[in-house]
C-alpha cells in the first residue's frame, strides 16, 4: 500500500503528460486475466435460492390455462411464480412492452410464462419443466420480411400489425430518379442477428427492509429501475441495481427482463435469488437485431455526382415493440449516409410478427440501410468506372454542410472527408489490382470499401443527459460517480482519465464508480456511442467545478490541506449535468416534431476496406484483413477506442457473413451456439484501425463516441469485395456459401445464355 | 483429481467438471458459456491439455490434474500472459479471458514456433465477442517473443 | 448429486465386462452436449485404456493402427504418422479444445452422415476392431454405417481401434459455414495411387460426407477420376452426382450440396498440387 502524496499542489496545470489520448487498461484489467472479477452471475449467498423460467412453446396462442401443481408439489421447490403474482404484470407503460409473464396470449416461442425458484438449480430446472400448460394455437405471423402480404391477417396488437412508421423526403426524388443518367438499384435483405454476450443474462436480488436489490449486466440501469419498480408496484427508491461488471451487452441489456424476474424472486421469496439463462434461452427469448428489408435507388449523373437517395425498408420488431421505433427512426436519419444530394426521401414502417422480438443491437438500425446504401454507391462506381472511393469523395457533406433528408447542420466536427481519405490511401485499397491478380484456381481476389456514419446520443429534442457527482475527502482522495455505466469498453478508465486532466492531478488520486442506481446519478444508456461522449462531459464539467474551488483556495498548496478546507466548509461534494446538444436548427423538421426525427448535432464517422477471396466453386469466403479508419474525434484512451472498433469489425464481419438468427413459422431454426455461427479467431482477418484526427468541439477534451458506427460499414465493403472479385453483388446478408454459390450460377448462366 | 495443485475430493463424480469447479470449490473464474462446447469459456487444462469442463464429467478427472485460470500464475507463460493482455488492453468485458488465458498458455508452454496462425488455432475455441480477436493474438505473440518461442 | 455412475475400465477386458450393462463414454463431447440430465445414468470410461499410451502404430501387413478410444491430438502428435486425409480430418474438427477429448470411436459410433473422421477412413479401407462382452470382431468401415446416428454395433459393443491400409496420396476437405467449431455442410475424402509421372491415377477412392444417410464411398466417381486432366475431374464431378442422396437440413439445400460436392471434386487438381510433401507422407 502506498501512503498519498500529501505533497501534490492543489494547484497544477494539465500534468506533463496528459493522461487524455494516453492508452490506459482498464481498471479490472488485472483482475479479469487472474479470473479474479466475480460477475453478477458468480455471486451467491447464504440462503440462496436457484430459479428457471417456463417458456412457450408455441409462436401464438391463448393461454387455456397453467397448471403449477406438479411444480409447486416438487420437493425443494420455494415458489411458482405467474402473470397473476406480478402486481402490475406490464414491463413498462406500454402495453405493446409485453407483460413480465404472459398470462393471456403468447407471441413468441421462449416468452416467459412462469418462474421457479428452488433450493438448487436442478430442482428449478425440473420444476419449471413441470408445468402444464394448455395452448390454444393461434395462427402466426411469420413478419414483414418474409411474408409482407400477411402483416394485416391477422393482428398481434390491438390496432393491427404496424407498430410505427417514419417518413420524409426532401426536393423531389421521382423527378431526380426519372431524369438521372444511372439509377442503381438494391434490394437488400438483413437477417436477425443475436449479440451473443458471452455471459447469458443472469444475477441475483435480494430484498432486506422493504427495499430490492439487484445485480444483473445492464446498460441503461435506470430504466430497469422503473421497469422493477413498475412492475411490482415500488417506489423507485425502494429499486437498487447493481450492474457491474458486465458479460458483454452489444444492445441486448438495454431493457431485457432479467432484473424484473429477479426482483420478482426475490420479493416474493424473501430469499436472496440467482437466475442464470442458458445459452439456449437467451437464443430463443433474447432480443436480435431488427431484420429488414429495403430497397435503396440513388440517381448519379455522368460526372457521378448523386442527384437523390431514395429509401424503402421494412423492419420485423417481433411480437412487442421495445426499441423498434427509434431504430426506425435511426434508419431514417442514417439512410442518405454521409452525402449530400438534393433529393431524398426514406418511407419505414416497423411491424410486429411472431418472430425473435428485436430490440436494441449495436449500430442501431444503421447497418441494416446502410448496407444497400453503400452497395449501390460502389455498384454506380463500377458502373461509371470510376474508382469507388473518388465517387463517395465527390458526394461526401462535409463539416457544417447540411443533412440532405432533414436540413440540419452536421456540425464542424464532420469528418467524412478525412476518414475516407485514411482508409482509400491505405495499400490495400492503392494496391487492389495486384491483389486481384494473385487469384489463384477458384479462389478469386477482390477489395471492397464503404463508409457509414451514426449519430452520437439519443437525437434533438430527446431531453438526453448524462451527469456526474463527485466528493472529495480530507485526505485529498476524490470519487466520481458517473453513468453511463461499463459494459466492456474500460469507461471509468476514460473518466478518470478526463477527470486528471481537467483537475491537473494523478489518475490514481481518482476513483471512478459506475452502473449503481442508488450512487450514480441517472445518466442514462451506455448505448448510442454515448458513453464515452456525454459520460465523460458531464466528469468534465463536475471536475472542472471541483478545479474551480481548488484554484480560488490558492496556488502550489497541498491539495490534502484544500480538500480538508473545503470538507469543512461544506464544499467537498459537487454535481454537474451535461445535455447532449441539440441541432443548431432543424432544417426542415418542424421545430415542434424535433424529437420525432430525432436528427443529430455530432455524428462519428468509419471507412473501412476489405480484402478477400471468393471460391468460386463453393461459395467460400476467405478474409484476409480489414481497413478500418475512425472518426472518433480525439481519442481519450487510443487503446480503448481501438479495441471497440475491432470488436465492432468482428460483429460486422458476423453480420455479413455468418450470423442469422432463423425462424421458420415462428419456430426458432437456430437455438444456440451450434448452429447460430459467430465468427472464431481464424474466421476474423487482422483488423487494422485507423484512428482518424479530429476534433469535437461539444465533447470531452475533443472525443466523441465511435463504437456503433464501426459495426456498419463492414458488410457493404464485404459485399462490394464480392462484387469486385465475382462481378456477382449479393444483397441478402449473410452472405452464407449457399447464397453466393446460389448466386455464382445464376450469374454464370446469364453468361452462357 | 489436484485442481490448481491441491487434492480434491467429495465431489460427485457424475456432475460436469465444470460444476464441480464453480460450485463446489467455488473457483468461479471458470465460466459458462454455452454448456456444449462452442464457446471455450469453461476451458481449463487437465493434465496439461485445454478442454471444455462442460464436456467432462468429474469422475473422467480422477487422479488427474486440473488447472484452472487461478492456478495459471504459477506458470512462466501463465504470468507472462497475464501481463501482456492487460499491456495490450487484449480484453473488454473479459468474460471470455479465463478460458482464452487457459488455452494460450498451454499452447505457449508446448509450442516451440508460435506464428499468427498457431496463436488463431489455438484459441480457435475459444469465442470472444468484444476484441475481434487481433490485440489477443498480438498480446499472445508478444508474450512468447518473450520467451523466444515467437518466430 | 447427479446420481450418475461412472465406472472406470482400467482394462480392455474391464470394459467388456462393464459395457455389458452400461454405455461406453470416451471423449464425451457428443454425449454431454444435449444436457447433463440427458446423459445415461451408467457410464464406462474408456478414456483411461491403453490406447492413449499406444495412439498408433504399423502393424506387420503394413497397416496402421489407429487407437479409436485416444484423443485425436494424441494421434497427431504420435511418432507414427497417419494418412495425411484422417490428419487433415482431425486439423479441422471442431476446436482445440474438443479435439483434446474427442475420439475416432466415438465420431463413427454417433453414426453422423456429417462425422469428419469417417470419409477418410473410408477411403483408408478402415477395419474397425470392435469388442464387448460378447467377443471381438474386425468389421470394414462400411458396414458399420447404417443411417443418421444409427450403427451396427451391438448394445455393449465399444470400438477400440481402426486399422488404415496404407494409401500413397491422401486428404480431406471440409466445407463448413466456419473454418472451427463447424459441422460439414459437405467434405470428401480421397486416396489413390500415382502409377506414373503423369496425371494418372489408380486405386482412387473417394468418400464424401454430408451427402447421404451415411458417410458414402463414391464409386460412380471414382470410376470417372482415371485421371487429374480436366475432362476426368469433370466427369467425376458429374458421375458423383449419381453416388449421392443429399438432403435439405437446416445447414443447406439438397441442391447446394449436390453443386458443392461438384465444386470439390473439382478442387482436386489444385489442392493436390498445392499439397506437396504433405500426401507424401506416407
Amino acid at each position: 500500500m502506498t501512503t498519498p502524496d500529501t505533497t501534490h499542489a492543489a494547484r497544477t496545470s494539465t500534468p506533463a503528460v496528459p493522461m487524455v489520448g494516453r492508452s490506459v487498461p482498464a481498471d479490472d484489467a488485472g483482475a479479469i486475466v487472474s479470473g479474479a472479477l466475480s460477475y453478477v452471475t458468480d455471486r451467491r449467498a447464504s440462503g440462496m435460492v436457484w430459479a428457471a423460467v417456463h417458456r412457450s412453446v408455441h409462436p401464438h396462442a391463448h393461454l387455456r390455462s397453467v397448471d403449477t401443481s406438479r411444480a409447486v408439489a416438487e420437493s425443494g421447490v420455494i415458489a411458482v411464480l405467474t402473470g397473476v403474482d406480478v402486481p402490475n404484470n406490464h414491463l413498462g407503460s406500454d402495453p405493446a412492452n409485453g407483460p413480465v409473464l404472459a398470462d393471456q396470449v403468447v407471441r413468441q416461442v421462449g416468452e416467459a410464462i412462469a418462474l421457479v425458484a428452488a433450493v438448487d438449480e436442478a430442482t428449478a430446472r425440473r420444476a419449471a419443466a413441470l408445468i402444464q400448460v394448455e395452448y390454444e394455437p393461434l395462427p402466426v405471423v411469420s413478419g414483414p420480411v418474409t411474408a409482407p402480404d400477411e402483416v394485416a391477417s391477422v393482428s398481434l396488437h390491438p390496432g393491427g400489425n404496424v407498430a410505427g412508421t417514419i417518413g420524409f423526403r426532401s426536393g423531389d426524388v421521382d423527378a431526380a430518379l426519372g431524369t438521372a443518367e444511372l439509377v442503381v438499384e438494391m434490394d437488400t435483405v438483413t437477417s436477425a442477428q443475436e449479440h451473443v454476450a458471452i455471459e447469458t443474462p443472469g444475477g441475483m436480488a435480494e430484498w432486506d427492509l422493504g427495499k430490492v436489490t439487484i445485480w444483473c449486466g445492464s446498460q441503461n440501469p435506470g430504466l430497469h429501475r422503473r421497469l422493477v419498480a413498475h412492475a411490482l408496484g415500488l417506489d423507485a427508491d425502494d429499486v437498487r441495481l447493481i450492474s457491474n461488471p458486465v458479460g458483454g451487452a452489444f444492445g441486448s441489456r438495454n431493457d431485457d427482463p432479467v432484473p424484473v424476474y429477479l426482483a420478482l424472486l426475490a420479493w416474493h421469496t424473501r430469499r436472496p435469488v440467482h437466475l442464470h439463462l442458458s445459452r439456449e434461452e437467451t437464443t430463443v427469448a433474447g432480443p436480435k437485431r431488427h431484420p429488414y428489408r429495403t430497397r435503396v435507388r440513388i440517381a448519379v449523373d455522368g460526372a457521378g455526382m448523386l442527384s437523390a437517395i431514395d429509401s424503402r425498408a421494412i423492419a420485423d420488431t417481433g411480437p412487442y415493440v421495445t426499441s423498434g421505433r427509434y431504430v426506425l427512426k435511426t434508419s431514417a436519419e442514417m439512410s442518405v449516409g454521409p452525402y449530400a444530394t438534393p433529393n431524398a426521401r426514406f418511407d419505414g414502417t416497423v411491424a410486429y410478427s411472431n418472430n425473435a422480438n428485436a430490440g436494441a443491437f449495436r449500430g442501431f438500425g444503421v447497418p441494416q440501410v446502410a448496407f444497400g446504401l453503400e452497395l449501390a454507391m460502389s455498384r454506380a462506381a463500377e458502373r461509371l468506372r470510376l474508382d469507388p472511393a473518388e465517387l463517395r469523395r465527390r458526394n461526401l457533406l462535409r463539416a457544417g454542410g447540411r443533412h440532405s433528408l432533414y436540413g440540419h447542420p452536421v456540425g464542424h466536427g464532420f469528418r467524412a472527408v478525412e476518414t475516407l481519405d485514411a482508409a482509400a490511401e491505405h495499400p490495400f485499397w492503392r494496391e487492389r489490382e495486384a491483389w486481384a491478380a494473385g487469384s489463384v484456381g477458384p479462389w478469386r481476389r477482390g477489395t471492397g470499401i464503404a463508409l457509414a456514419i451514426k449519430g452520437v446520443g439519443m437525437g434533438s429534442g430527446r431531453g438526453d443527459i448524462a451527469r456526474a457527482r463527485l466528493i472529495v475527502a480530507t485526505d485529498g482522495q476524490i470519487n466520481i460517480w458517473a453513468g453511463p455505466n461499463h459494459t466492456g469498453q474500460a469507461i471509468e478508465t476514460s473518466y478518470r482519465q478526463v477527470a486528471a486532466d481537467v483537475l491537473g492531478l494523478p489518475a490514481d488520486r481518482i476513483r471512478v464508480h459506475v452502473g449503481d442506481t442508488e450512487l450514480v446519478p441517472e445518466s442514462g444508456a451506455t448505448a448510442a456511442s454515448r458513453s464515452m461522449y456525454a459520460g465523460g462531459a458531464a466528469v468534465e464539467r463536475v471536475c472542472a467545478q471541483l478545479r474551480a474551488a481548488l484554484d480560488e483556495a490558492g496556488a502550489g498548496r497541498p491539495l490534502q490541506e484544500v480538500a480538508a478546507e473545503l470538507v469543512a466548509a461544506g464544499r467537498a461534494e459537487y454535481e454537474a449535468e451535461f445535455p447532449l446538444p441539440d441541432v443548431a436548427d432543424p432544417g426542415r423538421i418542424p421545430p415542434e416534431a424535433l424529437a420525432e426525427y430525432a436528427p443529430h448535432a455530432v455524428y462519428g464517422c468509419s471507412a473501412q476496406v476489405v480484402r478477400l477471396e471468393v471460391n468460386r466453386l463453393t461459395g467460400e469466403v476467405r478474409l484476409h484483413g480489414v481497413v478500418c479508419a475512425v472518426d472518433a474525434g480525439v481519442a481519450i484512451n487510443p487503446g480503448a477506442t481501438i479495441g471497440q472498433a475491432e470488436g465492432g469489425v468482428a460483429q460486422g464481419i458476423g453480420f455479413a457473413l455468418f450470423e442469422e438468427y432463423r425462424v421458420h413459422e415462428g419456430r426458432p431454426v437456430t437455438t444456440g451456439l451450434e448452429n447460430y455461427l459467430v465468427p472464431t479467431a481464424v474466421d476474423t482477418p487482422p483488423i487494422e484501425t485507423i484512428l482518424v484526427p479530429g476534433y469535437e468541439g461539444t465533447g470531452p477534451f475533443g472525443a466523441k463516441g465511435m463504437s456503433e458506427v464501426v459495426v456498419v460499414p463492414t458488410a457493404p465493403a464485404i459485399a462490394a469485395a464480392i462484387g469486385a472479385a465475382t462481378g456477382v453483388w449479393p444483397q441478402h446478408l449473410p452472405v452464407t456459401p449457399e447464397r453466393l454459390w446460389t448466386a455464382l450460377r445464376a450469374a454464370d448462366g446469364v453468361v452462357a445464355a | 483429481m489436484n485442481v490448481n495443485g491441491t487434492a480434491v475430493t467429495g465431489y460427485d463424480a457424475g456432475a460436469r467438471l465444470l460444476d464441480v469447479i464453480r460450485e463446489h470449490l467455488g473457483l468461479r473464474g471458470t465460466k459458462e458459456g454455452c454448456g456444449v462446447g462452442e464457446c471455450g469459456s469453461c476451458t481449463v487444462l487437465l493434465d496439461g491439455e485445454p478442454v471444455c469442463s462442460c464436456l467432462v464429467l468429474a469422475g473422467q478427472a480422477e487422479g488427474r490434474e486440473v488447472t484452472t485460470v487461478e492456478g495459471l500464475a504459477s506458470c512462466p507463460a501463465g504470468a507472462r500472459l497475464r501481463e501482456q493482455l492487460v499491456d495490450h488492453q487484449a480484453l473488454q468485458c473479459g468474460y471470455c479471458i479465463p478460458g482464452v488465458m487457459v488455452s494460450a498458455t498451454a499452447h505457449l508452454s508446448r509450442t516451440e514456433e508460435v506464428t499468427e496462425e498457431s496463436v488463431r488455432t489455438a484459441i480457435s475455441g475459444n469465442l470472444c465477442r468484444c476484441t475481434g480477436y487481433t490485440k489477443l493474438v498480438s498480446a499472445v505473440l508478444t508474450a512468447a517473443s518473450d520467451t523466444g518461442a515467437h518466430s | 448429486m447427479s446420481g450418475r455412475i461412472l465406472l472406470s475400465a482400467a482394462t480392455e477386458s474391464a470394459a467388456d465386462r462393464l459395457c455389458a450393462t452400461a454405455r461406453p463414454v470416451a471423449g464425451g463431447t457428443d454425449l454431454l452436449v444435449h444436457g447433463l440430465d440427458a446423459a445415461p445414468v451408467n457410464l464406462v470410461d474408456l478414456s483411461r485404456l491403453a490406447g492413449r499410451r499406444r495412439p498408433v502404430s504399423r502393424l506387420p501387413n503394413g497397416s496402421i493402427r489407429v487407437s479409436a478410444t485416444a484423443p485425436l491430438s494424441v494421434i497427431t502428435s504420435a511418432d507414427v504418422p497417419v494418412p495425411a486425409a484422417l490428419a487433415d480430418a482431425i486439423a479441422e474438427f471442431a476446436s482445440p479444445q474438443i479435439r483434446n477429448r474427442a475420439t475416432i470411436g466415438g465420431n463413427i459410433a454417433n453414426g453422423s452422415p456429417a462425422a469428419d473422421l469417417v470419409p477418410p477412413l473410408v477411403v483408408c479401407d478402415a477395419i474397425v476392431g470392435v469388442r464387448g462382452s460378447g467377443g471381438r470382431r474386425d468389421v470394414p468401415i462400411g458396414d458399420l454405417l447404417v443411417g443418421p446416428g444409427r450403427t451396427t454395433l451391438a448394445p455393449g459393443e465399444w470400438i477400440e481401434y481402426v486399422d488404415l491400409a496404407p494409401v500413397h496420396h491422401s486428404g480431406f476437405r471440409k466445407l463448413g459455414y466456419r473454418r472451427a467449431l463447424a459441422i460439414a455442410v459437405v467434405s470428401l475424402a480421397w486416396s489413390w495411387t500415382r502409377p506414373g509421372s503423369g496425371p494418372e491415377l489408380a486405386d482412387v477412392r473417394l468418400a464424401a460426407g454430408a451427402v447421404a444417410p451415411t458417410v458414402v464411398r463414391c464409386t460412380r466417381a471414382e470410376a470417372a477420376l482415371r485421371s487429374l486432366r480436366p475432362d476426368d475431374v469433370g466427369a467425376a464431378a458429374r458421375a458423383i452426382q449419381d453416388d449421392i442422396t443429399p438432403i435439405d437440413d437446416l445447414r443447406a439445400s439438397a441442391h447446394y450440396r449436390a453443386g458443392a460436392l461438384a465444386g470439390l471434386v473439382c478442387e482436386l487438381p489444385m489442392v493436390a498440387a498445392h499439397r506437396g510433401g504433405k500426401t507424401e507422407r506416407l
